[in-house]
């Protein structure tokens, strides 16, 4: 057998212990099918074989980023202006500047989380001011965490908020003293509001929406992400918003392997929407580079606990337990992989207890089953997850927002 | 049998997407800020990497195919531009990859290997940060963002308009961003910039 590509003379990390010091690979029809040293692995060369020299360097296994919104992130990726990873807001500011100076009319200018003010020199977040200054026409909308908005005038006008908009349930709009919306929008711990308010806005046409999934892919494999699993998301609608990244895999251009959960948008009605997908989806439907996973990461809205640690913990409502287990249920019976949203212990007691109810009845016997986050989980309920087969998927969202968690619950807790 | 474990983001609208932030984060226990919120359950960084490879595979029940370097699984690998394994902890946040395949192609490459890079996709539409910024910054690509900008635009002013100074600070000839970008420690910032008596920050 003749290797199409060889990677050799690297440092290659396997977590193989039968295969210490690897310094070559040899890939054929996208599989390896050699591994091992440069002498060994070059036996697999012909010559319409690509041969890359390494020079020593480290390898690793491509990363898997296990819970991402890559589909609905794609889809947005060339309208959002980044400030993962800027070193001080002087610098955000000026970016914003730049780019509200390029943007033309009707659309915004906008920051959609990946940045704390703790990353910043200045350690603080812009204020309504500095961005009515740098921004007195075009709409801006900066997202900070999951708990609040800021928004300038330009973009209060543009989705409408008057005097007399009311909040939603578990939301505020801070108000001046004549009753009018400053900018500042906050969930109080739902983060609807937010995103109902950012959904306001203007999106890329499809074609621009493709350019922006392809970008945002590159961007991943830049820092070495070769799949992810796709935790669905709010205002992402199955099949509608999917049709780029499936037109994509069609053309055999994606360059993330995609997994992709599906996640309720009907409050109330969660479980007529998996009954329907259960009709028209194939569980795992899809091929090695897009391929569905299962229900989640909203199986029920009761059910969400929103991690927002600037806010008290949400007690969830006591009508959670019916509405989780008619759902867990339902995708038990049809032997659908789930994963749910968890963050908080509490939280992650009841759900269990759903869980163990419904094992007795049809048991889970194998069938994977996630808690996502779950940051403050104990040791009693890791058990229990065990007992049932489950999986935990951890995120360093507390890497953002660690100093609140700590205001909040103490380092003790952390 | 332990409880299978995934690494991931959350990704785009809480935390970026940078999985060496969270590598960085579950190894050494830091914030973004700085700030030190765990310790002792600090992870090797083998296990971390594992974590975010092979754990992260089972979460789509994918764990025969990938996750891993061996004979028979997909070749997805990257190639860092940094050895993860023996750098400092701070420096575990700029890893970035010089070469990542995926199924076997290569979907990126960059710096020793960027003559195998797939051809450059033009941004659209045209006004969109992605164009100037590029994603996630580095020291290196913020400052040529901005310059690229400057060119772009015409308006060498704009980020004088902003800071009280740009490029190399007029009255204290030190390179602004030389020096702002520079690791000094944070809890210091007002003094460090005290001490240069450049205001730039004041804004």
């Amino acid at each position: 057998m003749k290797a199409d590509l060889i990677l050799f003379n690297g440092k290659i990390h396997s977590f193989n212990a039968e295969t210490p010091n690897v310094t070559a690979v040899a890939i054929k029809d996208g599989k390896f099918i050699a591994v091992g040293n440069d002498s060994n692995v070059m036996e697999f060369a012909a010559e319409e074989t690509k041969i890359i020299d390494l020079q020593n360097r480290r390898v690793v296994p491509g990363i898997n980023d296990s819970h991402i919104h890559l589909i609905r992130g794609g889809l947005n990726y060339n309208l959002e202006l980044r400030w993962d990873g800027v070193p001080s807001l002087a610098d955000a500011l000026r970016m914003l500047k730049e780019q509200v100076d390029r943007t033309p009319n009707p659309q915004w200018v906008r920051v959609v989380g990946g940045w704390s003010e703790f990353q910043f020199a200045e350690r603080r977040m812009p204020t309504l001011e500095e961005i009515n200054a740098i921004a007195p026409e075009t709409p801006v909308f900066i997202l900070h965490l999951y708990d609040r908005a800021i928004m300038n005038r330009a973009a209060l006008r543009a989705v409408g908020y008057t005097k007399n908009t009311p909040a939603p349930p578990g939301g505020q709009i801070e108000r001046d003293s004549n009753g009018e919306p400053t900018g500042l929008i906050i969930a109080t711990p739902n983060a609807m509001i937010l995103y109902s308010t950012l959904a306001k806005g203007p999106t890329l046409s499809y074609e621009h929406q493709i350019n922006s999934t392809r970008h945002f892919m590159k961007e991943l494999n830049r820092f070495g992400i070769t799949s992810v699993i796709d935790a669905g998301g709010g205002f992402q609608n199955f099949p509608d918003d999917y049709k780029v990244v499936n037109e994509l895999n069609e053309k055999k251009q994606l360059t993330v392997r995609i997994a992709y959960n599906l996640f309720t948008q009907k409050p109330k009605h969660e479980f007529e929407d998996f009954e329907d997908w259960i009709d028209t989806v194939k569980l795992h439907q899809g091929d090695d580079m897009y391929r569905h996973n299962g229900a989640g990461e909203m199986l029920v809205f009761s059910a969400a606990d929103f991690e927002d640690f600037l806010q008290p913990r949400p007690d969830l409502p006591e009508n959670m337990e019916a509405e989780l287990e008619k759902v867990v249920r339902l995708l038990v019976e049809n032997r659908w992989p789930f994963r749910l949203h968890a963050t908080y212990n509490e939280s992650i007691t009841r759900f269990l207890n759903v869980f163990e109810k419904i094992n007795q009845e049809i048991p889970f016997n194998g069938l994977p089953w996630i808690f996502d986050h779950a940051e403050t989980i104990d040791e009693r309920n890791i058990e229990r997850v065990k007992n049932l087969g489950g999986g935990i998927a951890v995120q360093s969202r507390m890497a953002y927002q660690g100093e609140y968690f700590t205001d909040r619950y103490g380092a003790k807790a952390a | 049998m332990e409880v299978p474990v995934g690494g991931g983001s959350d990704a785009t609208r809480v935390s970026s997407y940078n999985p060496w932030v969270s590598m960085y984060w579950m190894t050494v226990g830091k914030t973004v800020g700085g700030l030190q919120l765990y310790n002792e359950s600090r992870l090797s960084r083998e296990t971390a990497l594992e974590l975010y490879t092979r754990g992260s595979a089972w979460f789509s029940q994918e764990q025969a195919k990938k996750g891993d370097i061996r004979t028979g699984m997909f070749a997805d690998l990257v190639v860092l531009d940094r050895d993860y394994f023996n750098i400092d902890d701070e420096d575990i946040k700029k890893i970035e990859a010089d070469l990542t395949i995926v199924d076997g192609k290569i979907v990126y490459a960059n710096g020793d290997f960027s003559s195998f890079s797939p051809p450059h996709i033009p941004i659209l539409p045209d006004w969109s940060p992605t164009n100037i910024y590029n994603g996630y910054p580095t020291r290196s690509n913020l400052q040529s963002a901005i310059e690229k900008n400057s060119k772009a635009t015409a308006k060498p002013s704009l980020t004088s308009q902003i800071h009280s100074c740009s490029g190399s600070c007029d009255v204290h000839a030190h390179s602004h961003d030389v020096a702002r970008m520079s690791n000094v420690p944070v809890n210091n910032y007002n003094a460090f910039w005290g001490a240069l008596g450049c205001s730039c920050f004041a804004f």
